[in-house]
């Protein structure tokens, strides 16, 4: 080789180095500031196909950020409430009831909850959209993007048996009208307002019915209090009282609730028998050996509404044998991801499950994999139509919030049903699934 | 030698790439970024900044369904604004920063017509000249308030929302849009060319009350031609014989602070209207300017309501503690605060409190609310209270006037506002 030739190769190659390091600096500055990008952490049991989005432009923030602490009026001390700020914006945004920002205290509630610890009335409360008329209700996410969405209702999703929403008689369903004299606004009232308009024009009511109405909607308003707020106020707290307004179709039940510390049955058998499985981490050892030299068993898998995906997969492991039990799907133009058991067992043993509403989320994923490819039969009532896979994810000053990440179903989703979350397994449960939250 | 040169060229184009987003945003490199680089600072603590991306990465790319990247840039914008806690600033996405612009401006290139959408058997079929200003170019080409338009350029506009319709009928100056209307939403569709041209939102509206000899002016909001609209409309009303003149302000969200400054020029010179606290501590004072003075030889009554806020708020505060009119009414919504919108390059805004005021008499009027946002204290508490009261919607309907503008009949404020006005003037 002429060394002509080399000097040329030697100069191409510094020029690639060089352009080469300039690009290595820039991904290694979003190493350091990022981490290593997310994976679908679903363990062995499935393949993950997670795809990355590039980044945009994103100094937007940051220079949005530096505006404010010039500008603003006051001087701003804790930059991170800004940047907590921007989280609870964008997961608000999503609009989506199972996706939620929480703030230092609401996210330590959460994951007490997540543990069967509660305080405050001893009940779990979740935003329920409840969607427009002559729509399939569904508890969770809204299916479509609909522009007239509707007010969402703070409905129970659980409650602690033994607890003070439970000796009060209040269930599963019940939504919450109002808190400490506070109106928590709800379509209902407004329909029924509207209602009543259209009767005074076509003069089937009286003037007056429509002046009063609209004085008692304007005082509630006058007085009125978010949903999340509301939820705060009956699921924080130790001591003290919080009177309280449930509404049960067209039923009101007014009472004053004592506020305690309250704990959901943990794992074991309960006096019928059935063995009570909250999806909690580690659950999955105590699940064998209770089931181990036994031919046939009963798992309870109610009251079980913020369990954990890791744990319910865990779970599956032990009590299927391996195979495909479904799919978790997401909207985006991906290809859906199958649920595998690979550590499964050999002999399955007979499972009966008992379900209801309170069955949601890892529990009603649990249920319908095993009912829908016949490991095991379903007991009791509908679940509640919230089979979504959620991730949480922990602020640097203890905030946190959730994310649904996929929703699982039992059959290979084509096109036209990949949009929609399927209702539980029909044939299984009897009839059509009525999920979601009021009736 | 040679080698070691190159390596540390490579060295520098590798921390000019790592700072490159520093460099470009005009800033000096983050120091915190290098000491993790090189392992100094090992703590986990993220930066805002860094949050933020994490955050916005994850749920662009782990939430199951898709999102669209720039609106969850925008709400975590949002977002960040709107934790400081204060309802005046905020980020405004490129359309409502365009639609506020045109708004406290009120002047646009358009036809000149305010429109709301109109609906039939619960659909909208197309959007209802609900105002069609006097001095514009659609009122010239005969379009006509009730009308309702169906087409834009031969294409329908049913189904879409009202911004949409906004959009297509504004354009260029000097160019024609066809619209299709119909006439009071009935009959056959006429076809109506209309050339654009610079429209300027009326802002003020006048009406006489000759059985109480009182002249009436309402001020929509404090935009850049209010003042000067003022001035027609007070030259307009004072051709009738005053007994006193009540300006409305109820609903009037505010605007330019000049504006404000500039009307209470017609009633007093020279006289600090409002002291701005900034940031810094220091304290900036406005003062009416001389040689505007309008000689008003009769009471003044300014209404009042708890929409009436910022520059509305410094108008009436400043008329009242100066003793040049009573406010009647109830209480004003109590923004004491000043802002200012810086435009970014995207077509979006960030409106951002810069300062408080004070009214002249010192007086801090900022809304105080409690934790559930219910109103505690605050604003401009009126001379004479009185609310609005109900009237049968059976009752206006049959009112059936040509203007907008309030009835003393079905107005029980603007009744009231009357009656005291009348009172000052017979003292």
């Amino acid at each position: 080789m002429t060394t002509e030739v080399r000097k040329s190769l030697r100069a191409g190659a510094g020029v690639v180095a060089c352009i080469g390091a300039i690009g290595f600096g820039a991904i290694w500055r979003d190493r350091v500031e990022l981490g290593s990008p997310d994976h679908l952490n679903i363990s062995n049991l499935v393949a993950s196909t997670s795809n990355h989005t590039d980044l945009p432009e994103l100094n937007f923030f940051d220079d949005i950020m530096e505006l404010l602490k010039k500008k603003y009026v006051d001087p701003i001390d804790d930059e991170m409430k800004l940047a907590d700020g921007s989280v609870r914006g964008m997961v608000a945004f999503l609009g989506d009831p199972n996706s939620l920002y929480m703030d230092a205290n609401q996210y330590r509630v959460y994951n007490n909850v997540r543990k069967g610890k509660y305080e405050g009335i001893g009940a779990d409360l979740i935003l329920a959209q409840d969607k427009s008329k002559g729509k399939v209700q569904i508890g969770g996410p809204s299916a479509s993007d609909d522009s007239d969405s509707r007010l969402p209702k703070l409905v129970i999703a659980a409650v602690v048996p033994g607890g003070a929403a439970d000796k009060a008689g209040l269930k599963p369903g019940d939504w919450v009208e109002f808190v400490d004299d506070h109106w928590i606004p709800n379509s209902e009232a407004f329909d029924k307002f509207e209602a009543l308009a259209q009767q005074v024009k076509q003069h089937k009511a009286s003037i007056d019915e429509y002046f009063k109405m609209r004085k008692t909607l304007e005082a509630q308003a006058e007085k009125d209090v978010l949903p999340i707020k509301a939820r705060d106020q009956l699921m924080m707290g130790r001591a003290g009282l919080v009177k309280t307004v449930w509404a049960r179709g067209d039923q009101r039940i007014s009472v004053t609730l004592p506020k305690g510390e309250w704990e959901m049955p943990g794992f074991g058998a309960g006096p019928d028998g059935a063995i009570r499985v909250p999806f909690v981490s580690g659950v999955a050892d105590d699940l064998r050996n209770a089931l181990s030299g036994k031919t046939e068993a009963t798992l309870d898998l109610r009251n079980n509404v913020e369990g954990d995906f890791d744990a319910m997969l865990a779970c599956l492991d032990v009590v299927a044998p391996n195979g495909a039990y479904g799919y978790l799907v997401t909207e985006k133009d991906e290809k859906p991801l199958e649920l595998i058991v690979s550590h499964g067992v050999a002999h399955p043993i007979k499972l009966t499950l008992l379900v209801d509403r309170t069955a949601r989320g890892a529990a009603e994923i649990f249920a319908t994999a095993l009912s829908s490819r016949g490991i095991a039969k379903l007991s009791g009532e509908d679940m509640a139509g919230n089979a979504y896979e959620v991730k949480w994810y922990t602020l640097p000053d203890n905030a946190g919030y959730s994310l649904v990440t996929a929703a699982y179903q039992a059959n290979k989703p084509s096109d036209a049903i990949a949009k929609t979350v399927l209702p539980p397994d029909k044939d299984r449960l009897g009839e059509s699934a009525r999920p979601g939250a009021a009736k | 030698m040679k080698i070691l040169g190159f390596l540390f060229a490579l060295l520098f184009l590798f921390c000019v790439g790592f700072t490159w987003r520093d460099i470009q945003g005009g800033r000096l490199p983050k120091s915190q970024a290098f000491e993790k680089l090189v392992g100094l600072d090992t703590s986990t603590k993220m930066s805002p900044e860094q949050e933020f991306k994490q955050a916005y990465n994850r749920i662009a790319t782990m939430y199951y369904k898709p999102v669209k990247q720039l609106d969850l840039k925008y709400a975590g914008i949002s977002g960040m604004m709107a934790s400081l806690g204060d309802p005046h600033t905020m980020f405004l996405i490129p359309r409502v920063a365009k639609q506020f612009n045109q708004d406290t401006k009120a002047n646009y290139v358009g036809v000149g017509a305010r429109l709301s959408p109109f609906t039939q058997g619960g659909k909208v079929i197309g959007a209802r000249a609900v105002v069609v200003f006097d001095d514009g170019p659609g009122f010239a080409a005969g379009l006509k308030r009730g009308d309702v338009i169906t087409r834009v350029d031969g294409k329908s506009v049913a189904g879409l929302p009202i911004e949409d319709v906004v959009d297509r009928i504004m354009g260029e100056e000097g160019t024609i849009v066809r619209l299709t209307v119909l006439h009071e939403g009935i009959g056959a569709p006429t076809v109506i060319p209309i050339r654009r041209a610079h429209v300027i939102t009326p802002t003020v509206e006048s009406q006489y009350f000759p059985d109480s000899k009182v002249g009436y002016i309402y001020i929509a909001s404090f935009s850049a031609p209010t003042a000067e609209q003022f001035d027609k409309e007070l030259e307009k009303v004072e051709q009738n014989p005053m007994k006193g003149l009540v300006i409305d302000v109820r609903g009037n969200p505010g605007g330019y602070l000049e504006t404000a400054v500039e009307l209470l020029s017609r009633f007093t010179a020279d006289k600090v209207v409002v002291s701005m606290k900034m940031k810094d501590g220091s304290t900036n004072r406005e003062y009416t300017r001389s040689g505007a003075v309008h000689n008003f030889g009769y009471p003044v009554v300014v209404l009042i309501n708890g929409d009436s806020a910022s520059a509305a708020e410094i108008f009436s505060g400043a008329l009242r503690d100066y003793k040049m009119a009573t406010l009647v009414g109830t209480h004003s919504y109590g923004k004491a605060s000043v802002q200012e919108v810086y435009d970014f390059k995207d077509g979006s805004s960030g409106k951002i409190t810069i300062a408080r005021y004070f009214l002249p008499s010192g007086d801090n009027i900022g809304r105080k609310v409690d934790e559930d946002g219910t109103y505690v204290s605050g604003g401009l508490q009126p001379d004479v209270e009185v609310e609005l009261a109900d009237v049968p919607p059976s009752d206006l309907s049959n009112a059936n006037r040509d203007s907008d503008l309030p009835d003393p009949k079905f107005d029980s404020q603007l009744r009231k506002a009357i009656e005291v006005v009348l009172s000052k003037s017979a003292r």
